[in-house]
């Protein structure tokens, strides 16, 4: 099988930690390797995570073509194929995988992208203080007594109460989860608005005060959601009993 | 080092926990939440002339966060609506020995606080109008 | 240079490499690629594996088995299983250590002394020295546990190239086989540990997704829950509480052992011990069924990190491809149904479940030499990483499921004027509280003697493919990197690594004349065997006086054979 890449001079976009070989002091431009002694480079620490997946700053990621250039830079990295090789290159290999599965495990999941965009961006809208959804808050505290009387009754045995609380809960559970589903609809649309400024304008200056509203936007309902999947994961670790994640 | 043993009576034995009706007189209701964490904290005080003779609240999140709005509302209760004003999360952390990770709990509980004064004093002015 | 691949496991060991594009396991001299992982201190030297397996019964005090339940252990941590355990235990620096006769060893020089025997048997075959080696440990385990597994290496004259996770390379002698592509869940049922693993497979990428386990949960302990029946029958037929002879209780294991193993074939089988002091032998009939309901609740307790693995990586069983088996208390029917009834399909068993760790660890030793290009094993730590925080609470730097190699970075500062060292320990697990997680190890972090918050040093914790954590620190005002000594909490300092490496050269000269002498015994009684044989089919053929040399001749090397050893 062709694993795809060609050691001796690939060329990339990415940025690396310098403009010399580390080993033969030879002029490197974005080549994992360099051209004359084929050492591997070290990645630049400062590199962002869509640059290293080779991908503009949009929200909208064809997770097929994101996994399939994940893997081509995995066996142009992993430590597995520096085995051979000398120290310096087995730590510079150690290094970029580490970036490269940071970067990939970050882009892969949308609400982590979404966040991690936020952090990027967080020169204009950093400070985003929302007032908080009033409805939502009340709708959570309810939730968690509904919870506590469930668990109370379980651990008296009380059959009956705990069939009760649980009918209550699994409805619950159900339009929790629809809320979580309408505020994923929500923040595709988001991803979409962006999506549109951005790649009309992908200087950072270029249409800031839109920008920095769709990211407010996105910055109140990833706040919300954070509210309600914390609620909904008690929930349904109360309900399917295992060990809950960590709060904290 | 454990948790200190405060935080541990804080949240075994949660004090105030309950609630008051939002549009019952004299009382003020602060909403906050930690987006980093997704916990919550409802807190809300009943005045009478100038001094807080109640307080309650009910809060989803961690230990140090049930800890902390317990403590809140035991210091509130007897005090001015100025003396509220100076309760500061520091005097929390302090009281409560809290660690660096959980100083958040206590600048949650301090914004409840600031909130539930902020919405009894605009109920306040409403009512007296 | 040759890297073989080696799967040192609880009760069996084996050992494998790359023939060309295929993994082979090795075999003995009797024809049997599994060593019993046993080692015993006879009068004669160390014996390791089948010969050392006779020794469990007769000599249970100074004969070792699951050596690996102790790896990277405190003594506290194996309380509750130390009444098969005929050996002392004691503990040295967070270390285990075991008595055997006059000396005392520590886990990883007993799990030593199996490697070198799987070393000097590949050598034996391949003709060639073998110094590198990639060894598989339990998903599972810790860190701590993988550093003894690496000392271990060490302690043996192996360069532990790699440790692998024993699921994951399961996984790859099976892609490999069967070039499978899409979402495979690997389930490992040892002698003494439980892993499940998730992983998809795609374009020769094995990427790991989640993992969860128990590294106390095992084939033993279903022995364990056969045997404490036999013992209070025992108690109950004939008064005799078996508890007080150790011999006898290695001998109750064992036959426990073996009738679980007889009814995974036959609906029914008799355990029989002869009992101490001339009391008699005991006889009990087992069902299937009886077994079934004696360990339904072992097997329930695979079945939660099944549905953890599922839940971490995002997916329903009805996501899951293929079921792959792995490890021998797999062969049990029960155990069989139960993760079919989870998955809802039949797992698969073409692979011998007993060889295909070995297997695999021998096909990612060809990736790392370089002769195996088109596979890469993407895999992940199993356990969040993270470090202490003021007031007991364990702050989060690197979360269970994360592809491995990873890093965290973290900065320190000082709060008192001057202050010039902070204190940092390392912790693993997932619970909220430093007392409910596992310590790895501390370290002092030194700070410049400046006002507080001026100093600023960033740490960087990497875990490395062998889900092993390296940490680096650096004064981001100087940019000077700091040296860190990392003192483990429940590991062996490089020191006694060192000591322990001299201890076993030392040793060997010894070992090799003991082997020699166990092998030369059992060349000899075969070749009494053979002869005899050959003079009963056609001992009419030859003169009397021939046979009467030949049976003098034979006297002499029966009695060379039993005799003491020699000196000298």
């Amino acid at each position: 099988m062709d694993h795809g890449h060609d050691t001796t001079n690939k060329r990339t976009e990415l940025p690396m930690a310098r403009s010399m070989c580390w080993h033969c002091q030879s002029e490197v431009t974005g080549e994992y390797y360099c051209g004359q002694c084929v050492k591997v480079q070290p990645l630049s620490k400062e590199m962002d995570y869509f640059t290293c997946l080779g991908l503009p700053r949009l929200l909208a990621i064809d997770t097929a073509s994101l996994e399939a250039k994940y893997y081509d830079l995995s066996r142009a990295f992993h430590p597995d194929f520096f085995q051979r090789k000398t120290d310096t290159e087995q730590q510079i290999s150690l290094g970029n995988s580490a970036l490269l599965n940071t970067a990939y495990h970050t882009l892969k999941d949308p609400i982590q992208r979404a966040e991690y965009l936020l952090k990027l961006e967080a020169g204009s809208a950093k400070d985003i203080r929302n007032s908080p959804p009033a409805d939502l808050f009340e709708e959570i505290l309810e939730l968690q007594e509904d919870l506590e009387a469930f668990r109370s009754a379980s651990s008296a045995r009380d059959a009956n109460e705990t069939a009760q609380h649980r009918t209550k809960l699994l409805a619950d559970r159900g339009h929790l989860d629809q809320r979580q589903q309408a505020m994923d609809t929500k923040l595709a649309g988001l991803f979409t608005k962006w999506d549109t400024i951005q790649s009309r304008a992908p200087q950072p200056d270029a249409l800031r005060p839109q920008k920095d509203d769709v990211l407010k936007e996105m910055r109140e309902l990833l706040s919300n959601r954070t509210y309600l999947c914390s609620i909904l994961g008690d929930l349904v670790a109360t309900l399917e009993g295992g060990y809950a994640d960590r709060r904290h | 080092m454990a948790y200190s043993e405060k935080v541990v009576d804080h949240y075994t034995n949660p004090r105030n926990v309950g609630s008051f009706k939002k549009d019952e007189k004299g009382v003020g209701t602060g909403m906050v939440g930690a987006p980093e964490c997704g916990d919550v904290m409802k807190l809300q005080i009943k005045v009478e002339g100038e001094r807080i003779v109640d307080a309650k609240f009910k809060t989803f999140g961690c230990g140090s966060a049930i800890a902390s709005s317990s403590l809140a509302t035991e210091w509130l209760k007897g005090k001015t609506i100025d003396e509220a004003q100076t309760i500061k999360n520091t005097d929390i952390v302090q009281e409560l020995n809290l660690p660096p990770v959980k100083i958040h709990c206590s600048v949650l509980a301090e914004d409840a606080i600031k909130a539930a004064l902020a919405d009894y004093k605009k109920k306040a002015e409403t009512e007296t109008k | 240079m040759r890297i073989v691949g080696i799967d040192l496991g609880t009760t069996n060991s084996l050992i494998a490499y790359m023939d060309g594009k295929t993994p082979r396991v090795i075999a003995g001299r009797g024809g049997r690629a599994m060593v019993p992982s046993v080692v015993a201190m006879t009068d004669n030297g160390l014996i390791v594996g089948d010969p050392a397996k006779e020794h469990l019964v007769r000599n249970p005090a100074r004969t070792v088995y699951s050596v690996k339940r102790f790896m990277g252990k405190g003594l506290a941590d194996v309380a509750d299983e130390l009444k098969y355990f005929p050996y002392t235990l004691s503990e040295q620096g967070g270390v285990i250590r075991i008595k055997v006769g006059e000396k005392t060893y520590s886990p990883p020089q007993i799990s030593a002394m199996i490697l070198k025997e799987l070393k000097q048997r590949a050598e034996a075959v391949l003709h060639e020295d073998i110094s590198k080696a990639v060894i598989t440990v339990p998903a599972y385990f810790n860190d701590s546990q993988r550093q003894a597994t690496k000392d271990a290496g060490m302690i043996a004259g192996l360069d532990v190239v790699r440790i692998i996770n024993e699921p994951t390379a399961a996984s790859l002698a099976y892609g490999l086989q069967q070039r499978t592509q899409g979402t495979i869940a690997v389930y490992d049922l040892g002698g003494g540990t439980f892993d499940i693993s998730i992983l998809k497979l795609k374009d020769g990428i094995f990427e790991v997704l989640s993992t969860n386990g128990n590294t106390h949960l095992g084939g033993d302990d279903f022995d364990h829950v056969l045997a404490e029946v036999i013992l209070k029958d025992v108690r109950a037929k004939h008064g005799l509480s078996l508890e007080k002879y150790d011999e006898a209780m290695q001998a109750v294991r064992l036959e426990a052992e073996r009738t679980k193993i007889r009814l995974s074939d036959e609906q029914t089988a008799t355990a029989v011990i002869e009992l101490p002091d001339a009391t008699g032998t005991y006889r009990k009939d087992f069902s299937r069924d009886q077994l079934e309901a004696l360990t339904v609740e072992l097997v329930e307790r695979t079945l939660g990190p099944c549905r953890q693995a599922l839940k971490d990586a995002g997916l329903q069983p009805s996501d899951i491809h293929e079921v792959v088996l792995v490890g021998g208390s797999t062969r049990m029917p029960l155990v069989r149904r139960r993760v079919q009834e989870l998955f809802g399909k039949a797992p698969h068993s073409e692979l011998n479940p007993d060889e295909v760790v070995a297997l695999g660890a021998a096909v990612q030793a060809g990736i790392l030499s370089g002769d195996t290009q088109d596979m890469l094993l993407l895999d992940v730590t199993p356990l969040s990483m993270g470090i202490e925080t003021m007031g007991g609470v364990m702050s989060t730097l690197v979360r269970r499921n994360t592809t491995i190699p990873s890093s965290a970075k973290e900065m320190f500062t000082t709060y008192v004027d001057g202050q010039t060292g902070v204190d940092i320990h390392i912790l693993q697990g997932e619970r909220e509280l430093v007392k409910d997680n596992r310590s790895l190890a501390r370290f002092r972090l030194k700070m410049p003697p400046l006002p507080a918050g001026v100093p600023r040093i960033e740490v960087t914790f990497l875990i490395d493919a062998n889900g092993i954590l390296n940490v680096t620190a650096r004064d981001m005002r100087t940019s000077q990197s700091q040296s860190i000594e990392v003192k483990p909490s429940y590991g062996l300092s490089d020191e006694e690594v060192e000591q322990m490496i001299g201890d076993s050269f030392k040793f060997a000269a010894e070992d090799i004349t003991a082997r020699k002498l166990i092998e030369a015994r059992l060349d000899g009684g075969a070749l009494i065997a053979a002869t005899e044989k050959s003079l009963t089919q056609g001992g009419h053929l030859i003169a009397v006086d021939e046979i009467a040399a030949i049976r003098a001749a034979l006297a002499a090397l029966a009695a060379a054979r039993d005799g003491p050893r020699p000196h000298g």
